[in-house]
């Protein structure tokens, strides 16, 4: 094993030790954030890292899965696992939908266009269903499940929790994205005329993906949900939008570890600038416009050139 | 009958508002392939300073105007200066994403330097409210269905007229053959930026009056003008225009006889309805695939 993969595999060691040793539910908090970043990151690289397309339903996925855990919670008195499950089955229905009308008839702007008018829908329908989620007041009183051991203090058990969820995330997109899907999908950024011409449904895989990626994304909703007790309109909303962008963005499209490393570091932000949404938000637009004008291929890209121009 | 004329009344000066925002999405998208979502929040800028000017500062109402209109423009400026002159040769929606970046950054800094309220102007600015028989229309409602043909009026003589509309026109039609015809295409790419930013700026004083202000009133409207230029044919600007009154009425319909809460999203309803049956748009091209030029 190569010198830099022992040091990130060790790091990753360190990383996910640390709330536990640190032992106080601030940690824990942090260490949740930083989860849920990993998550979007790793499941929007899967769509729009690899094939390209801005799909920026990814929010509203996002949100579809919170809310249903915060109704199951609260409503219909599920469990956490149950909550998981029926967040992803039905963000990935809502994606399944979603993708038949938007793979088929559209691509490039006009396709980013439908996936936002349909987050921003979620959002207004979010905003005043008050019968079913209350509006702005939100839902709340969602509890954390009571499968924790009570070896770790207040947020640092969801931690290790979440640690499993997104261990078994993580491999499943990796397992997609190195295996012939993946290589397909990449080809679809690079050229899909080329492979449709050579006979490959792309849009079978463009929408496999799709789905895949929108249940992932309801699952970390979910996840989310349980996490902050609270779920309001505002997880449709800029904030959970630009987050997925900005992480696949400065990691570099498709470079699956950069986008894990990215989704880390940036997770600090939300901790540092707790004061301020506005600040975060700021903070992210301006990182996002940066990222894209500057360094296009992002840290991982400018990383891979290097390592290729040292050879 | 008389309260369908009056939601009708009150649709086309909704719609007014989105014909000049659709009108310079289109325009913006015609010439550099760019979909500027930043586009409403220039107008969300200007709109607040426009009350801000009248209510703060005590400004004159021409001069205020003026100002408005101004900062709309200087908004697009440094905008295609400082990020879309780059991206002009990037692959696909670059563009689109760092606009949305954009977006989210004048919104968060408007946030920021104005602690994020709302703004409306006081009542000493209400005009009186003009009466046809049994239809009302606020005097400021008129002016936005007014000052929105008068500023298109103009645009469209321009376009049509001018050495400079031509050569946008011959942009937006075919890039290689107005380079090799030597129009200096990144010099009419930056004026037509700052054209639609002043069509903004403009937009922004008009809504000001009815609306107010508030920092996501950008997103919802170039949202909406997307979903219109989009419905009406990437580049259309009869397109755009027809969208958006379609759009006006169809909302004020909506929001008086079947839902006020919903009817902001009638206009992705309408988008996605409409692409089910052409892709292209429906004054744009039948076909699938609406590739961006690399």
């Amino acid at each position: 094993m190569t010198k830099s993969r022992t040091a990130a595999i060790l790091l990753t060691l360190l990383g996910l030790a640390i709330p536990g040793l640190i032992g106080t539910g601030h940690a824990g908090n942090i260490g949740v954030v930083a989860l849920i970043f990993v998550m979007l990151g790793v499941s929007f690289n899967l769509i729009f890292g690899m094939t390209g397309y801005l799909a920026l339903t990814h929010a509203a996925s996002f949100g579809i899965g919170a809310y249903v855990a915060a109704l199951g919670a609260t409503r219909a008195g599920w469990g956490f696992s149950l909550d998981l499950v029926a967040a992803g089955l039905l963000a990935g229905l809502v994606g399944l939908l979603t993708g038949m009308l938007a793979f088929r008839r559209v691509r490039g702007f006009p396709f980013a266009i439908v996936t936002l008018g349909l987050t921003i829908t979620m959002w207004i329908v979010a905003d005043h269903w008050m019968p079913v989620t209350r509006g702005p007041m939100g839902i709340y009183g969602i509890e954390r499940p009571s499968i924790l051991p009570e070896w770790f203090p207040g947020s640092v058990g969801y931690f290790y929790l979440g640690v499993l969820i997104t261990g078994g995330i993580i491999l499943l997109c990796w397992f997609v994205a190195s295996s012939d899907t993946g290589r397909v999908l990449r080809g679809i950024r690079e050229n899909e005329g080329l492979l449709s011409a050579l006979g490959i449904d792309t849009y079978r895989y463009k929408l496999n993906v799709y789905v895949l990626a929108s249940a992932l994304a309801g699952i970390t909703g979910a996840y989310y949900a349980h996490y902050l007790t609270v779920v309001s309109p505002d997880v449709f909303w800029l904030y959970w939008i630009t987050i997925p962008l900005v992480i696949v963005h400065v990691a570099g499209l498709g470079r699956f570890w950069a986008v894990i490393g990215v989704a880390v570091g940036l997770s600090v932000v939300p901790e540092y600038l707790r004061a301020s949404q506005a600040y975060q938000q700021l903070l992210f637009g301006v990182a996002l416009v940066a990222v894209v004008t500057l360094l296009p291929d992002g840290i991982g890209g400018w990383w891979a050139k290097r390592q290729r121009s040292l050879q | 009958m008389i309260e369908l004329t009056q939601q009708i009344v009150n649709g086309l000066s909704l719609g007014s508002i989105y014909a000049l925002i659709a009108v310079g999405l289109t325009l913006i998208f015609g010439i550099a392939r760019v979909g500027n979502f930043a586009h409403g929040d220039y107008m969300m800028v200007a709109a607040y300073a426009f009350i801000l000017m009248l209510a703060d500062y005590a400004v004159a109402l021409p001069l205020a105007i003026v100002g408005a209109v101004l900062i709309g423009g200087a908004l697009a400026f440094v905008s295609e200066r400082a990020v879309f002159r780059r991206l002009y040769t990037a692959p696909g929606t670059t563009s689109f994403t760092a606009a949305l970046g954009l977006s989210t950054a004048i919104q968060a800094a408007v946030i920021v330097a104005l602690s994020g309220s709302p703004r409306q102007l006081t009542s000493e600015w209400t005009f009186s409210v003009l009466e046809f028989g049994p239809i009302r229309l606020s005097g400021h409602r008129a002016m936005a269905i007014g000052g929105s043909i008068a500023a298109l009026a103009a645009l469209g003589a321009f376009l049509k007229a001018g050495k400079f509309g031509k050569a946008i026109r011959a942009v937006a039609q075919q890039v290689e053959a107005a380079q090799m015809v030597g129009i200096p295409i990144g010099r009419i790419r930056l004026i037509t930026m700052v054209l639609t930013g002043l069509l903004a700026g403009w937009a922004a004083v008009l809504i000001a009056p009815i609306f107010g202000a508030m920092p996501v009133m950008g997103v919802l409207l170039t949202l909406k003008g997307m979903a219109i230029v989009i419905t009406g044919g990437l580049g259309s600007i009869g397109g755009a225009l027809v969208g958006a009154y379609v759009l006006g009425v169809s909302e004020a319909l909506v929001a008086g006889y079947v839902s006020q809460d919903y009817q902001h999203a009638l206009a992705f309803l309408l988008l996605a309805g409409v692409l089910l049956v052409r892709p292209g748009g429906i004054f744009g091209e039948g076909t699938v695939a609406m590739e961006l030029r690399r």
